[in-house]
């Protein structure tokens, strides 16, 4: 018997999908956690690892829910060595409790998915969550050097390592990083962390075209101007109705030794990059214009159709981290009972995403993408969602992107495919989860091809 | 001369398997005289050798899968290789008799410029990737010391780094998707140009496996934009403790620059040799380090690091004059380890990392191990990751001089160990380091990783007898040997 807290009273807390589990057990350490696993596997049982249950919507409900195995009771940082950029921490910090023990040495983790209060380090690892960041400073596995994870019979079983270069051995870390809890249940890892940006500003554009707010995205990344992350927002609707762009600078780190110069430096670096913003601005707007007088065959008005500044300060003046932070949780924060996730390559993406929204035009909801990278997601509200659905999974096909669906009506459950197209290495997938997964103990259905 | 002559099963009919692999890619796409099989005895790692009976060079992905489909059903296990460049022994043709070298794979596929995305085959060579984007302003950020030979495939079998993955990252960070022939033939694609995976990330599995799980024929690739400006620094100094403790107060300070290398004493008199850059030869360390980014804010950050240089004891800290002074100072850098040469008849270059922080302890104990030894060992490496690479000299035709050699070696990656840091950084495990992956590693954790080769190869056929130690074949051989004629 284990000191492990079992739950028998709230079991409904952790439901996913509208299926609760019979009980909820929160071990207090990693040993707890194993001896917990092997005995959900002696029993024939399955069990769903959790954090805070904040990203549980992802992926198709398990099809056997025994046990919810909360790792909110692993919440310890181990070893945080400043001078080495790296920091070992147990699943169940959020990522929230990381950055602020890395925030104090001017480091941090540039990941910046939703929720960060409520998001823990084993559920990003295995959501393979991202943020707006993940564009230009990469995502989840680009940074995670080592893993403790324990396996579908309970033996604890590590990868990698402590240190920031390291090819001994297999990198397992790639292999948990976005598998939904159906390989292992990880409880500790090792990430590699990066100085602070010294200064960072945000700038937000309104922009009257849909059209133009895309081509703007894709100019900061074509000019290289740098910057942290670039979100492009709007209103779901046929018509080009308009677009929000929200761009994050980061400066070069500063130092305490010369403060006042690197301080000044890095105000000046960043001026010169929104000055190239600017730039790449004017040189799109210039060009619609010249594509819009040419059709046309008009005089240009002299009103601006490229968009105004709205807000230009410090990333975290309170103003600026509405949009920032906005961004960020834009999915957990949209109402609407679909959401879907579009990734194509990124110069492709505006077509995609003007493909996407004609077909659910009908639809009420909000949009926001990610020109760095190549994703978009919709957030709405439909009478006809199956509809919707099996549109947008044509339009992803037709432009050969991927389409993820995060969220759907419950009604529809056993009809979604969550993810899409299956990936030809799907019969490997499947054979990888049996190998190390047979008796079907971990999140059993939940992941793609619902494996 | 002494090494280990390794073991091989061999193959059961060889002659009708030359034809029948003949029939799949022409008989001059096959090797399979003694004195050209030769070649491929070994890699980089010379100190393990066995001749393999079969080479086979296919040129199409179509071909190695017909090769491996061959080989699959006449029960051969086979060694996938690339330019022969690796340095742990991974393409050894022992247990396996049968050589698969994607040599002649030689086509990058396509190049999407907007996109930053270009598919490689696997014999394409590393610089080539770079040289073909270079005119758009992009490159190929892994550059490993041998990148004018080395192929994709091979960097992706070995997840290989180089000096700039400081700041860049490695292999793994730059791979999106793989094409991989399975070891019964059959073809899988795994992830693709989208970043955005479905699915396991078998790719990020499959890359650093060593050539274990299959042969990669292709890879597709991120490119990055050059950086708008580069600078380099050179700085002398007094003790390799200092020049170590600068490495620290760099990185300490919130800078990551693109490359941080150190060379010692022993190392700079051997390149100043070479080279003649005009390293002053009587300096303890130098280091050279390089940052990039926007022209903006790159001087107020070399302003910085040289001041902490200085502050830290350097003797001298200067900026590379131009561009032809930036590249002579990497092409000494790269070339060391060729440098070396001229210091003593043989020399194994260790591969071993460190937390940074941990560098003066490990440098501490590389020389006393030397000097437990009678060895002259020097240090060129990647102080920015803490990623040593001693490079133990000694005479292969003394044997006891080569087996203080293999000691010396050996407790150093120990000692790395204990340091909290790893027994390779970027050369792999192969046949070299096998007993040292289990001291790294507990049993469960290596049967973990056995249990995720066999979903891909489960029956060992693709480069048996490399990364684990396989119970019951014992290839340890602890006497010198001449080199014979099987």
């Amino acid at each position: 018997m284990t000191d492990a807290v079992i739950d028998t009273t709230s079991p409904a807390a952790w439901a996913i999908g509208g299926i609760a589990p019979g009980r909820v057990v929160h071990p207090a350490d990693a040993a707890e956690l194993a001896t917990a696993v092997a005995d959900v596997a002696g029993a024939g049982e399955a069990l769903v690892p959790l954090g805070r249950g904040a990203h549980r919507a992802l992926g198709h409900a398990p099809s056997r829910y025994d046990v919810a195995l909360v790792t909110d009771r692993l919440a310890t940082v181990r070893d945080y060595q400043p001078a080495d950029m790296t920091v070992t921490v147990e699943a169940g910090v959020t990522l929230a409790a990381l950055a602020t023990v890395l925030t104090r040495e001017q480091q941090w983790l540039p990941l910046d998915p939703a929720l960060p209060a409520d998001t823990t380090i084993g559920g990003l690892l295995a959501a393979d969550l991202a943020g707006p960041l993940a564009g230009s400073q990469g995502r989840v596995r680009d940074f995670v050097i080592g893993i403790t994870a324990v396996t579908a019979t309970g033996v604890v079983a590590r990868a990698g390592g402590r240190v920031v270069k390291n090819v001994a051995g297999y990198d397992l870390m790639k292999l948990y990083v976005g598998s939904l809890g159906t390989l292992a249940v990880i409880t500790e890892a090792t990430f590699k962390v990066r100085p602070r940006p010294a200064e960072q500003r945000c700038l937000v554009f309104a922009v009257p075209s849909r059209a133009t707010a895309l081509a703007f995205g894709a100019a900061l990344l074509v000019d290289r101007v740098g910057a942290l992350s670039v979100t492009v927002t709007g209103a779901m609707s046929e018509a080009d109705g308009g677009a929000t762009v929200i761009v994050r600078l980061g400066g070069v780190a500063a130092d305490v030794a010369v403060a006042r110069t690197r301080v000044e430096m890095a105000r000046t670096r960043v001026e010169m990059a929104r000055t190239r913003v600017e730039m790449a601005r004017t040189r799109v707007e210039m060009a619609r214009t010249r594509d819009a007088m040419a059709r046309t065959n008009i005089a240009p008005s002299a009103q601006s159709q490229g968009g105004d500044v709205v807000l230009d300060a410090d990333a975290d003046d309170p103003a600026a981290r509405v949009h920032l932070d906005g961004a960020c949780d834009f999915v957990a924060r949209a109402e609407g009972d679909v959401v879907a996730r579009l990734a194509t390559l990124p110069l492709r993406l505006p077509t995609l995403l003007g493909a996407a929204l004609a077909v659910t035009g009908e639809s009420r909801g909000v949009w926001q993408a990610d020109p760095l990278r190549g994703v978009a997601h919709l957030a709405f509200a439909t009478t006809t969602p199956e509809v919707a659905l099996a549109a947008l999974a044509t339009t992803a096909a037709a432009h050969g992107a991927h389409l993820v669906v995060e969220r759907w009506p419950t009604a529809l459950a056993s009809h979604v495919t969550v993810w899409q197209p299956l990936p030809p290495a799907l019969p490997l997938m499947t054979r990888m989860k049996r190998a190390l997964d047979p008796a079907g103990t971990l999140a059993p259905g939940r992941f793609i091809g619902r494996i | 001369m002494w090494y280990r002559r390794a073991v091989s099963t061999s193959i059961a009919s060889p002659a009708a398997l030359t034809k029948e692999l003949a029939a799949i890619v022409g008989p001059d796409a096959i090797v399979d005289a003694r004195a050209s099989l030769t070649v491929y005895e070994c890699d980089g790692y010379t100190i393990e050798r066995a001749v393999p009976e079969l080479v086979v060079l296919p040129r199409t992905t179509d071909e190695v899968a017909r090769v491996v489909r061959a080989a699959w059903r006449a029960g051969v296990p086979f060694v996938p290789r690339g330019a022969g460049t690796g340095l742990s022994g991974g393409c050894l043709a022992s247990p396996a008799p049968l050589v698969i070298c994607t040599s002649r794979m030689r086509t990058i596929r396509s190049i999407d410029l907007e996109n930053r995305r270009l598919i490689a085959e696997a014999g394409v060579v590393n610089a080539e990737v770079s040289r073909a984007v270079r005119a758009a302003g992009l490159q190929y950020a892994p550059d490993p010391s041998s990148q004018n030979a080395c192929t994709i495939g091979g960097n992706v079998a070995e997840n290989s780094g180089g000096p700039h993955t400081l700041k860049y990252g490695v292999t793994t960070n730059h791979l999106l998707g793989v094409e991989l022939v399975l070891p019964d033939g059959d073809v899988v694609t795994l992830g693709g140009a989208v970043d955005d995976g479905l699915g396991y990330d078998l790719t990020g599995v499959v890359c650093g496996a060593e050539g274990t799980m299959g042969i990669v024929t292709a890879a597709t690739l991120r490119l990055v934009p050059l950086p708008e400006a580069v600078t380099t620094m050179l700085a002398i100094f007094a003790t390799v403790a200092a020049a170590t403790t600068t490495v620290s107060a760099i990185i300490g300070a919130g800078i990551v620059p693109a490359a941080l290398e150190m060379m010692d004493r022993t190392i700079v008199s051997a390149v100043e040799a070479a080279f003649h850059f005009g390293f002053p030869t009587d300096a303890g360390a130098v280091l050279i380090i390089e940052i990039d980014g926007d022209a903006a804010g790159l001087d107020a950050s070399a302003t910085r690091i040289e001041g902490l240089c200085r502050e830290h004891g350097a003797a001298s800290v200067r900026r590379a004059a131009d561009e032809a002074e930036r590249l002579a100072l990497w092409k000494s850098r790269k070339r060391a380890f060729g440098a070396v040469g001229r210091l003593a008849p043989s020399y194994c270059t260790q591969d071993g990392v460190v937390p940074r922080t941990r560098l003066p302890e490990i440098l501490a104990r590389i020389e006393a191990a030397g000097t437990r030894h009678g060895l002259r060992i020097g240090n060129v490496f990647h102080a920015g990751d803490g990623n040593i690479h001693p490079i133990i000299l000694y005479d292969e035709r003394d044997p006891a001089q080569s087996a203080r050699a293999l000691s010396a070696g050996r407790e150093i990656l120990l000692a790395c160990l204990e340091l909290g840091g790893s027994v390779t950084g970027e050369h792999g495990i192969g046949v070299e380091k096998m007993h040292e992956l289990g001291v790294a590693f507990g049993p469960d954790d290596l049967a973990r990783m056995q249990q995720v080769r066999a979903v891909f190869d489960p029956e060992q056929r693709a480069n048996p007898g490399k990364i684990f130690v396989t119970p019951g074949v014992c290839i340890e051989q602890r006497t010198p040997r001449r080199q014979a004629a099987l």
